[in-house]
């Protein structure tokens, strides 16, 4: 089934949508893995996690590794839910400009 | 592009492909490293080494039945869950390799097991179940081969 498009403007900040688009299909990613796909510092994808915590989108786990924390982070049910509905209506938007409706994204 | 308001169709596509850049960037992350596949595949076939051993009837007490002890221990319990720990450690990701379920290759190696111990227990063929073994090794190495390519799969896809 399809999800209904819905423009989530927390989400809709490119980084923000690429890192719940990389949490969907996983557990859970290392807060290293993420940044290193993104390529961006520590201290921006720290606030954008921090947005997506806020709103329910994302958890947080912090795993004691010998002398250091390591930060893994997960897709909510309600960030899955305002993912799929926009990136429904991304390509909703999208296919306005032709024939692109169908992506698999 | 912090905007706000709905985006242009060509925003909308600029963003969808910058989903699909990030989905492929992890999909390079998802799949396990070389040690991983070999660690599975001969975690398995110390299975099949350690019960070739078994059916030597080693002495109680023997070297030859505390190897035979340890290497099913090793490769049914310990070896699969410090390989996981490892894995999940060096990619940085947490997925689970195994959703679709293992039955097909339970009854492959399972069978591989039940016809060397035959072989070898009742047939007296030597080193059958080693033989087995090391076709449970390829079978082993191949799933998780093919693991990693449907897993790469489905992140690209998003599902």
């Amino acid at each position: 089934m399809s999800a209904r498009p819905v423009f989530d403007e927390l989400i809709h900040a490119p980084n923000r949508l690429q890192v719940c688009a990389m949490l969907a299909p996983v557990d859970a990613l290392e807060f290293g893995a993420v940044r290193d796909s993104l390529g961006v510092s520590d201290s921006v994808l720290s606030k954008h996690v921090r947005v997506l915590t806020e709103a329910g989108y994302v958890s947080v786990a912090k795993v004691p590794h010998a002398s250091r924390t390591r930060t893994w982070l997960t897709l909510t049910d309600a960030g899955r839910t305002a993912l799929d509905g926009h990136l429904a209506e991304l390509r909703r938007i999208a296919g306005m400009a032709g024939g692109v409706a169908d992506r698999p994204t | 592009m912090e905007s706000s308001g709905s985006p242009t169709p060509d925003d909308a596509l600029a963003l969808l492909r910058d989903v699909d850049t990030a989905r492929e960037s992890l999909a390079g992350r998802v799949g396990s490293p070389w040690w991983y596949r070999l660690g599975a595949a001969l975690s398995t076939a110390s299975m099949f080494v350690g019960m070739g051993l078994v059916v030597g009837r080693p002495a109680a007490g023997s070297d030859a039945e505390s190897a035979s002890t340890l290497l099913v221990v090793l490769g049914a319990c310990v070896a699969p869950a410090v390989l996981m720990y490892c894995l999940h450690r060096a990619t940085g990701v947490a997925v689970d390799r195994y959703v679709h379920g293992m039955l097909p290759w339970y009854l492959q190696v399972f069978g591989l097991l039940a016809l060397g111990f035959v072989l070898q227990a009742f047939l007296d063929v030597p080193l059958a179940l080693v033989a087995a073994g090391a076709v449970a090794f390829v079978v082993t190495y191949d799933r998780e081969r093919r693991i990693d390519a449907r897993l790469r799969a489905q992140v690209v896809a998003g599902t």
